[in-house]
């Protein structure tokens, strides 16, 4: 009969209970509430959203709009960022069946990504009252628009004179290695280059700035997330970012370092989050009930005064102050150009893979 | 002591089924992607192709990512060998009570998770972080320096969420050393270093095999300490693998990665071993 020696048994036994230490430590994430029994049950709406603010502010602002109504489901949220989120959605498709999550944020070329893969149900404005008032220009059949910014240069005066008034400052040697970019944001960055190629509005041509963009390489400090970003610029570890100006007036009021936002003379482009309901939604009604709250103009200011973010509906009335802060005037508006939103989703990919490879990888 | 095999069957087989079903067939199912053609509209088209693989061996992007991989897990398993074996040798020695303590503070880190224990690197070696604080204040430093999204970081904060296992799997194999083969080689004269090289070491040889074995295998599977103290600027197989997947939906490119990490593991892991024992053998019977 085969043996066993102890010393091996030994051996082996403290490798496998090391193992199951690591399993128990190093697990993986607790279960998304939202997938239970295939997501929301009766009463129970499930919103698939980023962590953080975003979040908490859900919480905070749509929810007890949301409570106010009849028969106001309970709120699951199913917590991700929107690619992975994306994936997901696409993932329960391909499986068939009904879905797990009822509204699905979106940056607004994600949106367009969903709604090119056939993800998203038509919006229908009867079920959704607020819809009558989004601005006309953000209007759309397949999402509804939350809130909305659009791209700055975000700079600290106390280390960068003169105030920049055009995106060659990113390529000004002075500032390299205190320029600070996001590895998961790169539309932006491919915006930038190609208008500052163009002298303006760069259209659908956003690889003309591709050679521009290389030239960055090393003069950048590359982060994971806006979070680290944000950290960054109000350490002073960096002085210079291009992003949304919502995102300078919470750099701003967290207070670290004075930051000031210009729009270029180039122009800029828009960032629109928002909402889709999936065309696989467990639970359709709960999901229409709940962006209508959040299209609430009270929902919408406290989101403005807490994010930074410019309402997408017209019956909000904000102070001049948070107008002068977060918002655009007629003039800067004009600046502002819209995106082909198709053209960024067929090239999203390829875009995010070179921006990774080459440009970032060290 | 010693176990026949049927027991050791038996003992097996409800974690060999469970194995089986939640593990190696689902695993089976992703990696059959790998010889599929990438789609927009599903998981992947389904006919089958090698043409996932020939673009992974002709992008430097991603032949670098394996290589740094490698390289970054072999030093960090090296280096948890080296710092684990003293402290595995400590708990060995010690009395009763002080190994019990010693052995809860070994644990204690698996108790905190890997991805706090990244987070904590990160605060430690950050623009604003402890070490750049304190060298900057003291005047070691004008200005902090960037110390995070290296791969020398990247290695050392990985050796530090598998030391604790290489420690464990090391103490195991020490306790079943017989104390009198030290005793005897003492008494014959020999110095502890070398009664530690030529007496202890050969007898814990499985030990080093499979506390290597299995740490090696974590580090090139490594996740959340590449993403959070390396980042994009470091890349590595499994976020790598991992944005592939979520960000691209390309789920053929991803699993010809997975299974190509798979292979390497397994086949570094399995040679490895074979070599190990090979010479230490060979290094036993000589003497």
């Amino acid at each position: 009969m085969a043996q066993l020696p102890r010393r091996q048994f030994l051996t082996l036994a403290g490798a496998a209970g090391a193992t199951l230490g690591l399993a128990a430590c190093g697990g993986p994430p607790p279960p998304n509430p939202g997938a239970a029994g295939g997501g929301g049950g009766a009463g129970e709406v499930v919103v698939g959203t980023w962590g953080g603010d975003y979040q908490k502010f859900q919480q905070d602002f749509v929810e007890p709009v949301l409570a106010g109504t009849d028969g106001a489901p309970t709120v699951v949220y199913d917590v991700g960022d929107h690619v992975a989120r994306l994936t997901k959605m696409r993932t329960q498709a391909q499986t068939g069946g009904p879905g797990t999550i009822d509204v699905a944020a979106f940056a607004d070329s994600q949106a367009q990504e969903s709604a090119d893969a056939g993800l998203l149900a038509r919006i229908d404005p009867a079920r959704l009252p607020n819809s009558a008032n989004i601005r006309e220009d953000f209007r759309n059949d397949l999402w509804v628009p939350h809130i909305y910014s659009a791209g700055v240069i975000i700079y600290n005066p106390e280390h960068v004179n003169p105030a920049p008034d055009s995106f060659e400052v990113f390529w000004n040697p002075a500032y390299a290695g205190r320029i600070g970019i996001q590895s998961i944001q790169w539309a932006p960055e491919y915006f930038m280059a190609a208008a500052l190629e163009a002298g303006g509005d760069p259209g659908n041509n956003w690889d003309a700035g591709w050679q521009r963009m290389l030239a960055r390489k090393g003069t950048v400090r590359v982060y994971e997330s806006q979070e680290q970003l944000g950290q960054a610029m109000m350490s002073g570890e960096v002085w210079l970012a291009y992003n949304w100006k919502a995102r300078a007036y919470l750099w701003n009021k967290a207070g670290q370092a004075p930051l000031a936002a210009a729009i270029p003379r180039e122009g800029t482009m828009p960032v629109v989050f928002t909402v889709g309901v999936p065309a696989n939604a467990p639970n359709p009604d709960g999901a229409y009930a709940y962006v209508n709250a959040m299209l609430d103009p009270e929902a919408q200011l406290q989101f403005a005064q807490n994010m930074g973010y410019w309402p997408t509906v017209t019956n909000v009335d904000p102070s001049p102050e948070l107008t002068a802060q977060i918002g655009f005037t007629p003039e800067e508006e004009q600046k502002i150009y819209p995106v082909d939103l198709s053209y960024l989703a067929q090239n999203n990919e390829r875009w995010r893979q070179q921006y990774v490879e080459q440009l970032i990888n060290q | 002591m010693t176990f026949d095999r049927r027991t050791g069957w038996l003992l097996v087989m409800p974690a060999a089924v469970l194995t089986v079903v939640f593990f190696v067939a689902p695993l089976v199912y992703f990696l059959r992607f790998s010889f599929e053609r990438p789609s927009r509209t599903a998981f992947s088209e389904p006919v089958f192709t090698l043409e996932n693989f020939a673009r992974f061996f002709a992008s430097p992007f991603h032949v670098g990512a394996l290589t740094r991989t490698l390289l970054v897990a072999a030093a960090a398993t090296v280096l948890a060998l080296l710092l684990a074996l003293p402290v595995a040798y400590l708990i060995t020695k010690a009395r009763a009570r002080t190994k019990a303590l010693l052995i809860i503070l070994t644990v204690f880190p698996l108790l905190v998770g890997n991805v706090v224990r990244s987070i904590s690197w990160v605060a430690l070696l950050g623009y604003s972080g402890v070490i750049n604080t304190v060298l900057t204040a003291v005047g070691l430093l004008d200005a902090p320096v960037e110390l995070l999204r290296t791969a020398t970081t990247v290695t050392v904060a990985i050796t530090s969420v598998v030391l604790p296992l290489m420690v464990l799997t090391l103490q195991a194999s020490l306790e079943s050393v017989d104390p009198n083969t030290e005793r005897a080689a003492l008494d014959l004269g020999a110095r502890p270093l070398r009664v530690f090289r030529q007496i202890v070491l050969p007898q814990i040889v499985p030990g080093i095999a499979a506390g290597t074995s299995l740490v090696f295998v974590l580090c090139i599977n490594a996740y959340a300490t590449p993403r959070l103290v390396g980042g994009a600027q470091v890349p590595m197989l499994a976020p790598v693998v991992y944005d592939t997947i979520s960000s691209d939906n390309n789920w053929p490119f991803g699993a010809s990665m997975a299974a190509l990490m798979l292979v390497v593991s397994l086949a570094v892991v399995l040679l490895y071993g074979r070599l190990l024992r090979r010479q230490f053998e060979g290094w036993r019977v000589a003497r």
